[in-house]
């Protein structure tokens, strides 16, 4: 069975809860007594007597209250050949930063646009996100067809106008979908009312999805996390990033550059002569190296870069604006380090002034500086080693994430 | 070749329980005797393999768990050789002067909070890993991995660190306390086809067996015990049953049941359409908000 993580977006009132709802529902994935909930939860506040599919998503009190979607909700479910992971990701401007967290480790983005209003700045954020985040499969799913007849021109009229912001932000070939979430129409089900719609229901693209592999790259990365001692001899413990580690290959050690021999891999308890990209191991080592938490082990032939500069997309997420005088705390995998913002290049946005500093939700190219040397990837390269977090150094809350490029 | 879902389940939560142990001064596993935290218990031997585990286990015992959750507890942290540290919520009740509740099943789930938070700082525990998942109601839902407690032991929902690709921001404030999910990503089926894939043994009730309960006004099947008040007009009756959830034998009600092996309780989970909240907390029952409510007081 595969894993397949995907994120929702669009504007308020797109229908982003209400597709979810339809998904969990009609795919079998919710249970009747929460069901029933939903329906009772209504009755409190709205004179509607249909449950409304929205409820199932919209958790928090707050929310409640405001009838907004807040913060990041993940909703699972499962089909026969694959579990899904949906992060249903708030879509006011207020919320960017949410929508960046939820789909930062996705395969998949849905993007849903009313066909009634049409692109909005929204929309454009949205998909700039998915490009910037390097979303593998992003589907724009044109909703509320229902209230336009199901009529084919105007689809194919809002696909060319889609397929032409796809262009702009870089977005390869993504994949236009006519839907009614509130019927339910081309979500789970193929349906009559899209007869001149040849491709896929939404679900039914989602069942075909790929798995996010690793990246189609020979470069090998092992962060090191943990340091187990036992039997005197120490396991350096980690998640492989990416690459097939094997007993007998040669890595090198960074930063300090020295070549190592794997003598011994542990997965899960066992002694295996090969791990793949994604599995958590315990690497050894052949007379001990000084290893410690943060170091990083690669291939000789594409190892990352070192250096204390280097270039980000940075998404802002405090209240608080940027300045050029903080050293904020940078966390790159399991390493952190000071680092101060130096520049500030333009704004990936709407507004596409420069600026002295960053507000909450803004999408920026920046130039940053660490106080030590740090081994770093391109994002495109690497994406572990080449995404961070900025710390507030006194708040210790997290202020942004970025990705190096 | 790929990873099958369980696989990156499993590696995802092993990555959580290093970044834990890494992070933190003195972390601390939450254990409740239940499949969530054996199955915890079961990914720290991995992690940590062939070391001990790097922090100790701390059960918060109500007084009202049931003796075969205990006994498992017990012979599984002998078998492990690993150190259990356990804090009664009646000695918080003594020192409070707090009386149990005049119900028909008195419940000390809201109380329980209270326990911790004295046993984190008795011990100076910076973080608590917990088995809670995401799917098991809508508050937990939008609930980071790394999910932080303030000086007051509550959480903020509004305020929550962004949690970007795998990278936790472990830092504390002074008095602030960290809540670990290593399972947040998995659902009661994952949990139930790792245990099966694993081999892992549970406690006697999560097996179908014979029982004398209370059948409630809402078909809730209540275990009889020294707890609970036997009306009269109570319906009294002898079931095969099991439990989807071990907590107190006061508020956690059994369901109906034949399934004997892991198997067959997935064959049945798959068919199932009530939730396993919906199905075995009473408590939680009370208010559409329920959950939310507790946890912002510092329930886990
Ligand atoms: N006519 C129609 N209304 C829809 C459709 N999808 C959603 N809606 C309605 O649009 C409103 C906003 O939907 P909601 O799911 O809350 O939007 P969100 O803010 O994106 O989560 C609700 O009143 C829905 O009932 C659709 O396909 N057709």
């Amino acid at each position: 069975m595969k894993l397949i993580r995907l994120f929702t977006a669009g504007n308020v009132d797109d229908g982003k809860s209400t597709l979810i709802g339809r998904l969990l529902i009609d795919s079998g994935a919710v249970s009747t007594d929460i069901i029933q909930g939903l329906t009772k939860a209504n009755e409190l506040g709205s004179e509607k007597s249909e449950i409304d599919l929205a409820f199932l998503t919209d958790g928090l009190k707050a929310e409640r209250e405001l009838g907004i979607t807040i913060d990041v909700a993940y909703k699972y479910f499962s089909t026969h050949t694959n579990k899904f992971i949906i992060a249903d990701t708030p879509g006011h401007w207020e919320y960017t930063r949410n929508m960046f967290t939820g789909a930062s480790l996705c395969d998949v983005a849905i993007i849903l646009v009313d066909v009634t209003i049409g692109i909005t700045e929204q929309t454009k954020r949205h998909a700039l996100i998915a490009s910037i985040l390097r979303v593998k499969q992003i589907v724009f799913a044109i909703n509320k067809m229902d209230l336009i007849k199901y009529d084919e021109a105007v689809f194919e009229e809002m696909k060319t106008a889609l397929l032409d912001l796809s262009y702009k932000v870089r977005i390869i070939s993504p994949t236009v979908l006519p839907i009614s979430a509130l019927k339910g129409e081309n979500v789970v089900h193929k349906s009559a009312v899209f007869s001149w719609f040849k491709g896929p229901s939404l679900f039914d693209y989602l069942e075909n999805c790929p798995q996010e592999k690793e990246l189609e790259s020979t470069r090998m990365r092992f962060q090191v996390q943990y340091l187990i001692h036992a039997n005197k001899s120490i396991g350096y413990a980690g998640r492989i990033d990416q690459g097939d580690f094997r007993v007998g290959q040669a890595l090198l050690l960074l930063p300090k550059g020295q070549n190592l021999v794997i003598k011994e891999i542990i997965h899960n308890t066992q002694s295996v002569k090969l791990a793949e990209s994604g599995s958590a191991v315990s690497l050894y080592f052949t007379n001990e190296p000084e290893i410690k938490r943060g170091d990083i082990l690669t291939d000789l032939e594409k190892p990352p870069r070192i250096g204390n500069q280097f270039t980000a997309d940075i998404c802002w997420m405090s209240e608080a604006n940027s300045d050029f005088q903080t050293n904020y705390i940078i966390q790159i995998g399991t390493r952190t380090l000071s680092a101060k913002l130096v520049c500030i290049h333009e704004k990936r946005l709407e507004n596409r002034t420069i600026s002295d500093n960053l507000m909450l939700n803004d999408i920026a190219t920046v130039d940053m500086i660490t106080d030590t040397e740090v081994v770093f990837d391109r994002f495109e390269d690497a994406k572990s080693t080449g995404s961070f977090i900025l710390i507030d150094p006194v708040l210790f809350t997290t202020i942004a994430a970025g990705i190096i490029i | 070749m790929s990873m099958d879902y369980l696989d990156i389940l499993e590696s995802e939560a092993i990555y959580m329980l290093r970044e834990t142990a890494a992070q933190f001064k003195r972390p601390v596993l939450l254990f409740s005797g239940g499949k969530d935290s054996i199955c915890l218990v079961h990914l720290c031997k991995k992690a940590f393999f062939p070391a001990k585990f790097p922090f100790p286990l701390m059960h918060i015992d109500t007084g009202h768990n049931f003796p075969e959750a205990l006994e498992f507890r017990d012979a599984l942290v002998k078998e492990l050789e690993e150190n259990l540290i356990v804090r009664m919520v009646e000695q918080t009740m003594v020192n409070k002067g707090i009386k149990d509740l005049d119900h028909k099943f008195p419940s000390r789930n809201a109380f329980q909070s209270f326990t911790l938070l004295e046993a984190i700082a008795e011990f100076n525990f910076d973080a608590c890993i917990g088995g809670a998942r995401r799917d098991e109601e809508k508050a937990r839902a939008k609930e980071r991995v790394f999910s932080l407690r303030d000086t007051t032991g509550k959480w903020n929902p509004t305020n929550q660190r962004p949690e970007v690709w795998n990278i936790v921001n472990g830092f504390l404030k002074e008095g602030e306390n960290m809540r670990v999910f290593p399972l947040s990503n998995w659902t009661e089926l994952d949990v139930w086809a790792y245990i099966q894939r694993e081999n892992i043994s549970l406690p006697s009730l999560y097996f179908a067996h014979e029982r004398t309960c209370i059948k409630t006004s809402e078909g809730h099947l209540m275990n009889v015990n020294e707890f609970v008040k036997v009306s009269p007009l109570d319906e009294v009756i002898t079931e095969r049953v099991r439990y989807r959830t071990v907590g107190d034998m006061t508020c956690t009600a059994a369901v109906k049941s034949s399934a004997s092996t892991v198997a067959q309780i997935i064959e049945e989970l798959k068919i199932s359409k009530i939730s396993e909240r919906g199905a075995t907390r009473i408590d939680d029952r009370i208010s559409e908000t329920g959950m939310e409510d507790r946890k912002k007081e510092g329930y886990f």
